[in-house]
């Protein structure tokens, strides 16, 4: 290409390689330096994979033993919720794994940036105490919470769970003491763990089964005088 | 349970209705596609000339390079063999808080701010320049790598030769972008254009995200075609020189080492 016709990518110098800033193949497969096949596979959960991936280091055993319980208390959500319920139709629709997962994924990363706005920065500090709208709202939430606390043992302290905080604020909580601050890696780890709802209800769905699906659920009422539209043309 | 009430639309005998229109008797035959779109976001329906100014603003929005990043994703995933995942990924980027509807919506809802206060002020650049100053993030603005947004120039050239001056929107964003690029010298892009022209459609911010989108579809659609047609083996995998790894070196794990300290005692 003459120099008179170069674009503005060929008129400038780029990087000619992509870098690799986790995942190495030249010498094994290795996860941030650590062997995948003769290592980590023999050593370490799933879990703790994960948090590596998450955050570059792998867990101590406190943080180990809390994160993958705080995985599994965070994994069960209902269809009722929209990030369970639009990849459950994708999958009625026929959308093949990667679509479904997508559609899960991108729902569930709605839901969590969701959480994290309304949390703020409640969490950033040693929390002895909570605004009224992160609290737990009745004892039933109190009493998973204190679950949650057994599950993640006595020797990780998340401060945050002694001060009455609302079930998905207290898993929040946890995420953050296992070694997660921002936003992406706390709205990740949070997908990560919910995403086998949205599998598993995927999974019993029959694509093509629309006579099972309840269409009019909720009710849509048509209202052709909204908005106000200019007169036709 | 709530009911929802919707005026998007419905499905009846033998016709669809939206915002109160016959889809068959009223849309068919008398409106354009982005002429559809925009109906389909606000229930307004647009005049000829509006319409032709928004299929003009597609064209001049229309980046036809493949390597630029947000349309690279296209070609990456469709090299994997299938044009609509790949549309789907690369479209996904335009919901971004850097490029797309996104930011499209943001330098929208910074008009409608700019528009009441210089009109509280009275009309003069003077509030211009204090919102201007006011505002350490300006939306709508950065042209990497060039002087000037040649989008936004073609664009232009396209309303001036239909003859169009713009409404408030378009004409309030002129001397914006005049004392912007004065006092902070950034250079407006074709997302705040796209801003201004839709808010004097009738748009509201949040509708001119998707209607954004909308006008990026050809540029997304096309790579993604190609790229599911050739499939190529380069982006399937990387070739091994084109990776450079920056990460930690090989390491053992901590019970890796303990396994192995045990194992000997």
């Amino acid at each position: 290409m003459s120099e008179a016709n170069a674009g503005p990518i060929e008129a400038r110098e780029w990087p000619l390689e992509l870098s690799a800033r986790a995942v190495s193949d030249a010498d094994g497969r290795r996860l941030f330096g650590y062997d995948v096949e003769r290592d980590l596979a023999h050593h370490y959960a799933f879990s703790d994979t994960l948090l590596l991936a998450l955050t570059g280091e792998l867990p101590d055993e406190p943080r180990s033993r809390a994160f993958a319980a705080v995985l599994t208390f965070a994994s069960a959500i209902s269809v009722a919720e929209a990030a369970i319920h639009a990849p459950v139709v994708a999958r009625l629709c026929g959308v093949r794994t990667g679509g479904v997962l997508a559609i899960g994924a991108i729902a569930l990363g709605e839901q969590a940036d969701t959480l994290l706005r309304t949390i703020g920065t409640a969490l950033d500090s040693d929390v002895t105490e909570l605004p009224s709208e992160l609290r737990a709202p009745d004892a039933a939430e109190r009493a998973s919470v204190e679950r949650l606390r057994s599950a993640i043992g006595t020797a990780l302290d998340v401060r945050a769970l002694t001060a009455d905080p609302s079930r998905d604020v207290a898993i929040l909580a946890v995420l953050r003491a296992c070694g997660l601050t921002t936003a992406f890696q706390l709205g990740a780890a949070l997908s990560v763990a919910r995403l086998p709802s949205v599998i598993a209800e995927s999974v019993s769905t029959k694509a093509g089964d629309f006579k099972g699906y309840p269409m009019d659920t909720p009710h849509f009422e048509y209202d052709g005088t909204m908005p106000a539209r200019s007169g036709a043309r | 349970m709530s009911v929802i009430r919707t005026g998007v639309g419905r499905a009846g005998p033998g016709d669809y209705e939206q915002f109160g229109l016959s889809v068959y008797k009223d849309l068919v035959g008398r409106t354009s596609y982005l002429g559809l779109i925009a109906f389909a976001l606000t229930g307004r329906r647009l005049t000829a000339t509006e319409e032709d100014m928004l299929d003009d603003l597609a064209a001049s929005s229309h980046v036809t390079e493949p390597r630029v990043w947000p349309i690279k994703i296209t070609w990456i995933t469709g090299a994997l063999g299938r044009s609509v995942p790949a549309y789907i990924c690369g479209t996904i980027a335009l919901d971004s808080d850097m490029v797309g509807g996104r930011v499209a919506e943001d330098a929208a809802k910074m008009l409608v701010d700019l528009d009441e206060a210089v009109t509280a002020a009275g009309g003069g650049d003077d509030a211009v320049a204090l919102f201007v100053n006011e505002h350490r993030h300006l939306y709508g603005f950065g042209v990497p790598f060039r002087a000037n947004d040649e989008r936004l120039v073609a664009f232009r050239v396209a309303l001036e030769q239909r003859g169009i001056v713009g409404g408030r929107f378009w004409q309030l964003a002129q001397r914006f972008w005049r004392i912007a690029r004065d006092s902070r010298r950034v250079e407006v892009n074709i997302i705040g254009a796209t801003a201004a022209i839709c808010l004097d459609l009738g748009f509201t911010p949040a509708q001119v995200a998707p209607m954004a989108v909308m006008l990026l579809t050809p540029t997304f659609l096309g790579n993604a075609t190609e790229a599911a047609a050739q499939s190529p083996d380069v982006l399937k995998r990387l070739p091994p020189e084109a990776i450079r790894y920056v990460g930690p070196p090989p390491r053992e794990s901590p019970r890796a080492l303990a396994a192995a300290q045990s194992s000997k005692q």
